[in-house]
């Protein structure tokens, strides 16, 4: 098939406004009257309130309002499991509780207020370790709960474990651990909301999931007892997501509930410290993980067990085990197959989406592991990912039906480019090679009742083309990517086409951009728009060409005739024809798309996604055993991204996607003392910077999706998944030692060799 | 959130030591303001006054001179030393090391003064300017003195300036024949704060025998220490990596560094030890 637009590299649509600063962040929007509202956080991560006096704070010229967790409805709570009040009046369960919240007419003024409330506590002992708060004597940190387990008992149980571990050859088990990590977006979370007369709301606000978010701000004005009303979001240009904003949280009921009281625009936006201390990092996880293969390398089963951190509240991060059973069921073929989960809370802070959604922790323990696995048989480890690799047309234990699968070109292609066979298993000057595969939701994944997006396409009489999609576009390039669909599908050229995201009272619902979904669920919705809005077009330029319908051919913007070309039209003159006539019409259409994929049972069993995405990641590194820093020498990733629509924007989100894995692996970390977040600022924390880039190489393969647009996956999140395995299993060539707990610091390697040396 | 402060930009030293002289504890010079308004962001610090001498050109040089060296103007960025011919030429261990400091942004705000001044013991340029013998001169209305910069550090972020004094200039003596310098900081990310940083300067004679040895840790203790019973290994010594590996030893049990979130005292002094034998290493063959 051959494309105009489809698979050219065209700079992102939004890049001109970014760099010349014209895009408007949630720090850029200022409303007439608007007030700036701050947050009074708890001084400890665990504490009985005894009282709040505010008293001060209220008198403080210049402040319009303070309130506290009284100012809420009593049994009002957010969060996955409703057990989060958006402000604390009783009891405080970590640092980042919120207390008290005080607007302004300045956000000076509201950070003097916050110093004048006072607030009195009865401290009580913390629990920050899960496996602490799982003993039988631990208090209980939620007693409307009963214990500090929450009820989602995640358990995929496929085949028979126990039986295939007694037959299979070679048995692996191993524990990782991996750490808390922060999305580290660059616009800060924020928001400003505001009430009409009517008692509307509008929310500017950077959410990923607009949608969502109308509903449970819905929710909330009801519960204030505001039925009926309107909830109208505006997205903002939002200066990164990464699985951050894809829920709502406490600062925006505090942000609805100050401009409700004070009847003005009120504006939240945190600082650099709130963006790392009161949002949700991804969460932490203590795997045990147990492999096993035949005597010819066939894995027999796979067996997972797995404590996550759930902190003190839930979001959507304790759903992740729902992604990390993927692929522990499905990674490679695994006949048999057992995860449980456990997700506790602590008074540590609590955890959310980050891309990947748990994918990044279960693989890092799978792929880890099986290179041992490959030791324990002593097979190597590239050929026993050969042997094991999914192939198109597999229906895996948990019930995914494999479409296109190009794992074994990844996996060969990766080896290839690392010069695998030379490299591997020398340790020649303290160099090695890893690789490690994954798999990823690429065609959409139904978490929610509908994975669906809307679209609706209008004409104008200038040619040009509004596309109203429920997507949002995060810095990832929807935009973009949605108008080369439709413009490749109309005919017309891509800056011809305008797409407009950003207001739900505008544009149609959408789920959310979670799941690496938007290119094939937006992509597709505009796609099937755009072709019914060109079926009309079509029979307008037949008549107006006096030619069949099928032998309209439209490119550039010009409609023509295929069997006599010189019959043309430009398609602007063709609109203003029809539109300026007596009983005139508009080329207007609509589409919700909704994929075939289904949502997990209660055997969590289904076929979650449309299409399955791979890749392979493979990396050489080079370990200073004097100090045990690891070096990376070179780094290939290659994915199966179905069709690339956009190799440029493509292979952006695999280079982000590979320098947050190496920061991952190697160097990021959120280091909490006691509840306490001790590096919660850009010096501490170690995300890469530019002058860490190691040289990355990306390898697309291209296995047409039949069921994407023109045959695309998504590509979002599987740039991390497999990054901190392929270089754990690099460091475990080039010097022998397997660190099992992330981030692998120079001084976890260097007490690894210590150790090997002495034993 | 920074607190309310008088802004001060005098038009010359004369007038910034003026200013200085009046307002004393109650102000700060502002210099580039990298690490300044960090501690002022984080509440640390707050001044009533702050005196911005960032734009004082008379402080901003650098010149070179056979003999005696060269000079530094303390309002010169990071920048225009990292990318100095003639500091590229004479002492190409400084614009290395600047070429590592932080981001370009910061190298283009931050000034040598100003980073000193800080006295950040995980400072990058200290250390280097210590082991090439560098003196710091501080101007106040009562005059001028320059002293040794290893001897310019007392504590954590302080130093010997009084409250009515200024950096002036940094002054690097011309290396005498046959010397070499080196320095390397350990950390995770290429430019980022040390873990801990390593300078050594050596000098040899015509035999090869090491006449003079420098050796300064970086972010190993309070203040940029000298390893000097390390040094005192290697002078009167020729070219030996055991007698090198065995310095790192000693400058690693002489030195105070402490656990933090980055690293344990324990790594911190086994990082001390091997970068002391590297730098020796790298010094030697500079030469």
């Amino acid at each position: 098939m051959s494309f105009n637009i489809i698979g050219k590299k065209i700079p992102k649509k939004d890049a001109p406004f970014k760099v010349t600063g014209q895009a408007l962040y949630i720090d850029d929007v200022e409303l007439p009257g608007m007030l700036y509202g701050k947050i009074l956080y708890s001084k400890y991560p665990h504490a009985r309130i005894l009282h709040i006096d505010t008293s001060k704070a209220e008198k403080l010229p210049g402040v319009k309002a303070v309130i506290t967790a009284k100012d809420f409805p009593p049994h009002f709570r957010i969060g996955f499991m409703k057990d989060n009040p958006p402000l604390k009046g009783t009891k405080v369960l970590s640092t980042r509780d919120e207390i008290a919240a005080v607007c302004a007419i300045s956000p000076e003024i509201a950070e003097e207020a916050l110093d004048l409330i006072s607030v009195e506590y009865e401290v009580l002992q913390g629990i920050f370790d899960p496996l602490v708060a799982m003993r039988e004597d631990a208090p209980i940190l939620h007693e409307e709960v009963g214990s500090n387990i929450l009820k989602l008992p995640w358990r995929l149980v496929c085949g028979d474990v126990e039986k295939a571990k007694k037959e299979s050859a070679y048995v692996v088990e191993d524990t990782f651990t991996t750490q808390w990590v922060t999305h580290c977006c660059l616009a800060t979370s924020g928001c400003v909301a505001y009430f009409d007369v009517n008692n509307n709301l509008t929310m500017y606000s950077n959410t990923q999931i607009p949608s969502l978010a109308q509903n449970e701000f819905l929710e909330a004005l009801t519960a204030l007892g505001l039925r009926n009303r309107r909830v109208r979001i505006i997205q903002v240009t939002i200066g990164g997501g990464f699985g951050s904003k894809l829920d709502t949280y406490p600062y925006e009921y505090i942000a609805i509930l100050l401009a409700l009281k004070t009847r003005k625009p009120v504006k939240i936006v945190f600082s650099r410290d709130e963006e790392f201390f009161a949002t949700s990092p991804r969460q932490c996880t203590i795997t045990k993980i147990s492999q096993g293969c035949d005597r010819d390398g066939r894995l027999t089963f796979r067996e997972v067990e797995m404590i996550l951190d759930n902190g003190a509240y839930t979001s959507w991060g304790a759903t992740t085990p729902s992604v990390m059973m993927m692929p522990i069921s499905s990674l490679y073929r695994v006949p048999n197959v057992k995860y449980t989960a456990t997700c506790v809370y602590t008074n540590n802070t609590y955890c959310q989406a980050m891309r990947g959604y748990g994918n990044p922790q279960a693989t890092f323990a799978i792929e880890s592991s099986l290179d041992h696995l490959a030791e324990e048989s002593g097979i190597d480890p590239y050929d026993l990912r050969i042997i094991n690799a999914n192939e198109p047309g597999e229906i895996t234990p948990q019930g995914f039906r494999v479409t296109t699968c190009g794992l074994k070109e990844c996996i060969e292609e990766v080896a290839k480019r690392l010069n695998w066979k030379e490299k591997r298993g020398r340790g020649l000057k303290k160099r090695g090679v890893g690789i490690a595969s994954l798999i990823h939701v690429g065609g959409g994944a139904r978490v929610y009742k509908s994975d669906g997006c809307g679209t609706i396409i209008k004409m104008d009489d200038f040619g040009k083309v509004d596309v109203f999609t429920g997507a949002s576009d995060i810095g990832q390039g929807a935009d973009t990517v949605i108008a080369q669909i439709v413009a490749e599908e109309l005919g017309v050229p891509v800056e011809d086409v305008n797409v407009i995201h950003n207001d739900t009272d505008i544009c149609p619902w959408d789920v959310g951009v979670h799941a690496s979904r938007t290119t094939f669920v937006a992509g597709n919705s505009a796609l099937f728009a755009a072709k019914k809005i060109k079926k009309k077009l079509l029979e307008i330029l037949s008549k107006l060409l006096e030619v069949p319908p099928e032998d309209v051919a439209i490119k550039n913007g010009i409609a023509f005739s295929k069997s006599d070309p010189q019959k043309s039209i430009p398609l602007a003159r063709a609109l203003r024809r029809i539109h300026f006539t007596t009983g005139g019409s508009m080329l207007m259409a609509e589409h919700f798309y909704d994929p075939q994929n289904e949502n997990l049972n209660k055997e969590f069993r289904g076929n979650l996604s449309a299409a399955y995405a791979y890749g392979t990641h493979g990396v050489e590194v080079e370990v200073d055993t004097e100090t045990g820093k690891v070096k990376i020498l070179k780094y290939v990733a290659a994915h199966d991204v179905g069709r690339a629509i956009n190799p440029l924007l493509l292979e952006g989100q695999i280079y982000g996607g590979v320098l947050q894995g190496i920061g991952y692996a190697l160097s990021e970390k959120m280091i909490y003392d006691n509840g306490y977040l001790k590096n919660g600022n850009f010096l501490d924390y170690k995300i890469l910077t530019v002058r860490d880039v190691p040289p990355v190489e990306i390898v697309i393969i291209e296995t047409n999706e039949e069921a994407g647009p023109f045959g695309a996956k998504g590509i979002g999140e599987p740039g991390l998944v497999p990054t901190a395995p392929a270089i754990a299993n690099a460091i475990y060539d080039a010097v022998g030692v397997r660190i099992r707990d992330l981030p692998i610091t120079p001084e976890k390697v260097l007490k690894a060799l210590k150790e090997k040396n002495k034993g | 959130m920074i607190h309310d402060f008088h802004y001060l930009r005098p038009d010359s030293l004369q007038e910034a030591m003026t200013m200085l002289s009046e307002y004393g504890d109650r102000s700060k010079i502002l210099c580039g303001g990298q690490s300044l308004l960090i501690v002022m962001r984080q509440g640390m610090v707050a001044p009533e006054y702050v005196i911005d001498i960032k734009h004082l050109n008379e402080l901003n040089y650098i010149r070179f001179d056979e003999k005696k060296g060269l000079a530094i103007g303390a309002t010169t960025t990071h920048r225009a030393i990292e990318k100095s011919d003639v500091i590229k030429r004479r002492y190409p261990v400084i614009a290395d090391m600047e070429n590592r400091l932080a981001s370009i942004q910061t190298r283009n705000w931050g000034t040598i003064g100003g980073n000193l001044a800080h006295a950040d013991p995980a400072g990058d340029p200290a250390p280097v300017l210590i082991v090439l013998g560098a003196e710091i001169t501080l101007a106040s209305l009562k005059g001028e003195r320059t002293m040794l910069l290893e001897e310019f550090f007392v504590d954590y972020f302080t130093t010997q300036l009084n409250e009515d004094e200024i950096i002036k200039e940094i002054n690097v003596p011309v290396l005498p024949p046959r010397s070499g310098c080196a320095y390397q900081k350990f950390n995770l990310l290429r430019n980022d704060m040390g873990i801990v940083g390593v300078a050594v300067k050596v000098t040899l004679n015509e035999a090869g025998v090491c006449t003079d040895a420098k050796i300064c840790l970086g972010n190993a203790g309070r203040v940029p220490i000298r390893a000097r019973k390390a040094e005192g290994a290697v002078i009167g010594q020729k070219y030996d990596e055991k007698l090198f590996a065995e310095a790192g030893k000693i400058a690693s049990e002489e030195c105070e560094p402490v656990s933090d979130i980055h690293a344990s005292e324990e790594f911190r002094r086994h990082l001390v030890s091997v970068l002391t034998r590297r730098m020796l290493v790298a010094a030697w063959k500079a030469i």
